[in-house]
């Protein structure tokens, strides 16, 4: 017995206009930070007006946001009662408001014990509405919420499904002015998370469907959406297919090159796209003697060749990274010294073996064979064990 | 073969985990008993409880309890006794089967799922002792 579960979509240029139809009292938008700087929430604060709701906004979440954000959140949720919470932004945003979400609704919970062995049913408060401005993360479809401890501290990985929001709003005109690295690194995060999951133990026909439709759109449109951010037919494919992407591994789980990602995020602070796209092509590579017949079922998109050898798949993956700026190897992420490598490679090790992003790789990784991929993957050469 | 649940089981469980290079390297730094609660169903009659003392990637003690709550533990990780058959059988994944409902876990979760690679191993040696059922 699995599930397959994910939010309601709404989707098209001007979906955001959805949101007046909710009416709803008091809203709690959730965002980024630089959405608020930059002004461009005030659109959706506009819709949500429209539907009669006073707007509230807490507008503080940064990159890799951290348990103290959340609870700032929850104290404005709990002062502000919303009967409609609304996450806009990339996963960062989407993740916070899933935890600010969760604690409101349950005050009696800790951030901690947002697992899914807590029995909770939400939403006897407010609904939940997610909206990405990036196209990614697929947060907007998951029950997972990924926090971090404290500063350089360790990721929590926390998922429950009563996290999953009622509604998401796919709306193509908000990504559209992402920058092209931006544009590179959340579609590399898309197409990682379409890939492991079609690999892992846990993949199912439902989500293999979305995934490999996924995997189809980004081959196709992300480097047209890098190249030319304006072009409104790339940008609109590759924003679906990262909720397709989403839809996938919110219900198959992603694998070890998410695990060695998250590792890489939290010890050396790179962007979490670049971090587990620099490692997909490793992580084919080392997953492949255990997944063969799993990655065959990409066939009909990469062609039977690709697919039947290891070499070849990661070489496809290789070359469109190529196309669209996505490093190939942690060195050539920049900003990292051989020696701050070597010294942060233990905890490197230890994090990723300890993420919940392995429980489903159809390889079981030992600390020694996490080691090894850490170090193809700083050389830039291929996993060959 | 060696009956489930009985103190000959879990003493072969035990000394086979004490084998396992991959659960020592999973579990290298893994602190926390736990209390394996069959519940009955099918043939079990009644509910059967081990201990286990898991500490550093060995395990230090293994026990049959006379009663579930002849101890307590970290953490007690309980199912249907069908379920646990399926789960030795490696038809059912210790933590997919946490996420659908056959198992319950009671404890931090959250350290759990840290170690799910020394969960997976401890399934691994169950299924290699020659097991017959009620």
């Amino acid at each position: 017995m699995w599930f397959f579960t994910g939010p309601k979509l709404v989707f098209g240029p001007g979906s955001v206009e959805f949101l007046a139809s909710l009416n709803a009292k008091k809203a709690l938008l959730v965002c980024d930070r630089f959405l608020v700087q930059s002004g461009a929430h005030g659109r959706i604060v506009e819709e949500l007006r429209k539907s009669g709701a006073e707007v509230e906004v807490f507008g503080e979440v940064d990159p890799e946001p951290l348990v103290s954000r959340v609870l700032e959140g929850v104290a404005v949720a709990r002062n502000v009662q919303p009967d409609l919470i609304v996450g806009l932004g990339g996963g960062s945003a989407m993740d916070v408001t899933k935890a600010i979400y969760a604690l409101y609704e349950r005050p009696d919970l800790t951030v901690y014990e947002l697992t899914p062995l807590v029995e909770m049913t939400l939403g006897k408060k407010a609904r939940l509405i997610q909206i990405p401005t990036t196209s990614g993360t697929g947060s907007e479809t998951t029950w997972a919420t990924i926090l971090t401890e404290g500063e350089g501290g360790t990721k929590l990985e926390l998922a429950h499904r009563q996290l999953i929001a009622e509604w998401a709003v796919l709306d193509p005109m908000l990504p559209a002015t992402m920058p092209p690295k931006l544009t590179a690194d959340t579609g590399a995060d898309a197409l990682c998370h379409a890939i492991e999951s079609i690999s892992s133990e846990w993949a199912n026909p439902f989500s293999d469907a979305f995934a490999k439709e996924a995997v189809q759109l980004l081959y196709r449109d992300l480097p047209r959406a890098v190249k030319d951010g304006q072009d409104a037919e790339a940008r609109e494919s590759v924003h679906y297919a990262a909720t397709m992407a989403g839809l996938s591994f919110g219900n198959a789980q992603v694998g070890v090159g998410h695990a060695l990602g998250h590792a890489l995020g939290s010890v050396l602070h790179v962007p979490h796209g670049r971090a587990v796209g620099t490692f997909l092509p490793y992580a084919i590579e080392y997953n492949f003697p255990a997944a063969k017949e799993k990655f065959a079922r990409l066939a009909p998109v990469l062609g039977e060749s690709v697919v039947r050898d290891a070499r070849e798949l990661s070489a496809s993956v290789r070359k469109l990274w190529k196309g669209i700026g996505m490093s190939g190897s942690i060195r050539e992420i920049g900003g990292i010294t051989p020696e701050a490598f070597e010294s942060a490679l233990p905890e490197l090790v230890t994090r990723a073996d300890q993420s919940t992003c392995v429980t489903a790789n159809p390889r079981v990784p030992s600390s020694a064979d996490l080691k090894r991929i850490f170090q193809s993957a700083w050389e830039g050469k291929p996993v060959d064990f | 073969m060696v009956k489930f649940p009985s103190q000959e089981w879990i003493d072969q469980f035990k000394e086979l985990v004490n084998q396992n290079a991959a659960y020592e390297d999973a579990a290298r730094t893994w602190e926390g008993d736990f209390i394996f609660l069959v519940l009955p169903d099918g043939n079990l009659t009644a509910p059967a409880a081990f201990y286990l003392d898991l500490w550093h990637g060995k395990c230090r003690g293994a026990q049959m309890l006379s009663s579930p709550t002849e101890k307590t533990a970290d953490f007690t990780y309980e199912g249907l006794y069908s379920n646990w058959k399926g789960l030795i059988a490696k038809q059912i994944d210790p933590i997919k089967g946490l996420l659908g409902g056959k198992f319950k876990l009671r404890g931090n979760m959250m350290k759990v799922m840290r170690y799910t690679r020394a969960a997976k191993e401890l399934v691994e040696t169950a299924t290699k002792i020659p097991t017959e059922y009620a």
